[in-house]
């Protein structure tokens, strides 16, 4: 039995050199270290297959030893290491944490293209979770997303040509034909589609053509940076405070809900390599800026009723939710906020968090809200 | 004068049974990036709420630029430096040296108790989150969903929560 332990123990130690290799940068590295922790759970597993199968042991150690493949791009190990620990009796917080460890090696078989050719001005949107069935998905998680997704890639488009922000209106006609977003017909893996950017014509256009692959760079960059949570690294990229509070209200908007959606995979391919990125981090975990960007200010408050318009022309800029009571609270919106994420919510039950300052609430976040709920 | 104990991660970097030396000063120098990102000198204090009460004076070893650069992803860094608090305290505080873990996400999973021939017999768990900037509505609410996650799984493996805030500092700990 003492085998088991130092099997394990080693294949420990191994991946936590791996994971320090890993955070220094040093990839191939701490590749190397994670396939020797692997085979070292391999025979801890090996050890006790051939002496008995001890719960919760058998199945830790399983779940391990997926998770290392994982680390090691090997998803079909980890699958196989997995189907094997459920076919046996885990207790039921293991088996729980096995499926979840399954979702994750489905999805990584999903964000492969499986012989689908992308151009390099497509990529492949994934959604899994426990929303989503094979090659079904509800239209509000669907269809928000890649109206958000549009407008990120819109956004993109204007910053880069010098465009001030623009706080109303639609994009100008060349913007739009630069990055306007087609759907192809979904896919029953889990549930995918392509996604298409710009105008059928457009795409004759040599020059416009190259502009609309490095859109979709850089906004699998900008998704990547969201995930991780570097908003510096964001900020570097996106400067104008305008356009880094759009970014990182819209990039919420676009990132799993954590519960009927939990992860969106998003493919492109590039010089006939796959670039896949996992969204994992739950929308909730977004912190969108404060208007003035101080990091202490005003007591945080949260509103919840109808969202109006401001009553006044000279109200630009400022919109009211008003309470089931008829109480009404004056809310100024920041620059980036009002056009692609409150307007759509006009008329909607919302609840609005924000600070409040004076007569008014300063926006930091807004939610649509099943009518009479409170959360 | 109140009389205050320390809690200083560089312990972490001569090794545990469940963590070596080096993962050990990887996991102090996330915790010092997580505390000083907060504005926290060295000595400042860590409050201890949940099924515990008490208050810690906190001492860090000094982040260099490399270790900022090691620990850049903040979700990484917050959880990473969360579990180091966590293991310490979970001696001083529960009384277990954590002595297992295994591969789980993005880390480890930790277990405590007492050294068996056979790991993870007899065990809890330590169930760590970090949260790098909050309040203790942020840390109550983390609190109640790994309750909750308990619950719905109806599970039988005890375990001891952990939820670590690096703005106050604060660190709420809870038996299942």
């Amino acid at each position: 039995m003492s085998a088991i332990r130092d099997y394990h123990s080693q294949a420990m130690e191994f991946a936590e050199l791996a994971l320090v290799a890993r955070m220094r940068g040093e990839h191939e590295h701490a590749g190397h270290l994670s396939r020797q922790a692997l085979e070292c759970e391999l025979s801890a597993i090996g050890e006790m297959d051939a002496t008995g199968v001890i719960e919760p042991t058998y199945s830790v150690l399983h779940r391990s030893a997926a998770t290392l493949a994982l680390d090691c791009s090997d998803p079909r190990s980890a699958e196989r290491i997995v189907a094997k620990a459920l076919t046996h009796d885990p207790p039921s917080e293991i088996a729980e944490e096995l499926r979840d460890l399954m979702e994750q090696i489905n999805f990584k078989r999903h964000l492969d293209l499986r012989g689908l050719a992308l151009e390099e001005d497509e990529l492949q949107m994934n959604l899994t979770g426990p929303g989503v069935g094979f090659g079904l998905v509800s239209s509000v998680d669907f269809i928000s997303r890649i109206e958000n997704a549009s407008k990120i890639l819109f956004r993109i488009v204007e910053r880069r040509r010098d465009r001030p922000f623009r706080e109303k209106g639609r994009p100008k006609k060349a913007v739009e034909d630069a990055c306007e977003v087609f759907v192809s017909v979904p896919r029953a893996a889990s549930f995918s589609v392509t996604l298409k950017l710009g105008r059928p014509m457009a795409q004759q256009r040599f020059p416009e053509f190259s502009e609309t692959a490095s859109i979709v760079d850089e906004f699998l960059d900008l998704m990547d940076l969201a995930n991780s949570a570097k908003v510096e690294e964001i900020k570097e990229r996106i400067p104008d405070p305008a356009y880094f509070r759009n970014f990182v209200a819209l990039a919420k908007r676009v990132a799993p809900d954590g519960q009927a959606v939990r992860q969106v995979g998003l493919t492109a391919v590039r010089s006939g390599r796959e670039r896949s990125i996992q969204l994992t981090r739950p929308a909730a975990a977004f912190q969108l800026p404060q208007a003035d960007g101080q990091a202490i200010g005003p007591e945080v408050v949260t509103v919840h009723g109808v969202l109006r318009y401001a009553d006044a022309m000279h109200d630009e800029g400022f919109i009211k939710v008003v309470e089931e009571g008829g109480a009404a609270h004056t809310v100024r919106v920041p620059e980036g906020m009002m056009t692609d994420i409150v307007r759509p919510m006009w008329d909607c039950v919302v609840s609005v968090t924000g600070r409040q300052k004076g007569r008014h609430i300063t926006l930091e976040d807004i939610k649509e809200e099943e009518p009479g709920a409170k959360s | 004068m109140l009389d205050l104990s320390e809690l200083d991660l560089s312990e972490l970097g001569v090794g545990l049974p469940a963590i070596t030396p080096a993962f050990g000063k990887a996991l102090a120098e996330a915790g010092g990036v997580c505390l000083e990102s907060q504005g926290h000198s060295q000595g400042d204090l860590l409050q201890v709420i949940g099924d515990y009460d008490s208050r810690y004076s906190l001492a860090w070893p000094p982040v260099t630029e490399q270790a900022q650069r090691c620990w850049n992803d903040p979700e990484v860094a917050t959880e990473h430096g969360a579990v180091g608090l966590a293991v310490l305290l979970a001696k001083k505080e529960i009384g277990y040296a954590v002595i297992e873990r295994s591969r789980k996400g993005t880390g480890f999973d930790y277990w405590m108790g007492d050294e068996t021939n056979v790991p993870f017999q007899s065990k809890a768990r330590l169930e760590v989150s970090g949260i790098r900037c909050g309040d203790g509505r942020d840390v109550s609410a983390r609190v109640k969903q790994k309750l909750r996650q308990t619950s719905q799984s109806d599970g039988v493996l005890p375990a001891y929560i952990v939820v670590v805030e690096f703005g106050a500092p604060l660190a709420e700990v809870r038996q299942k």
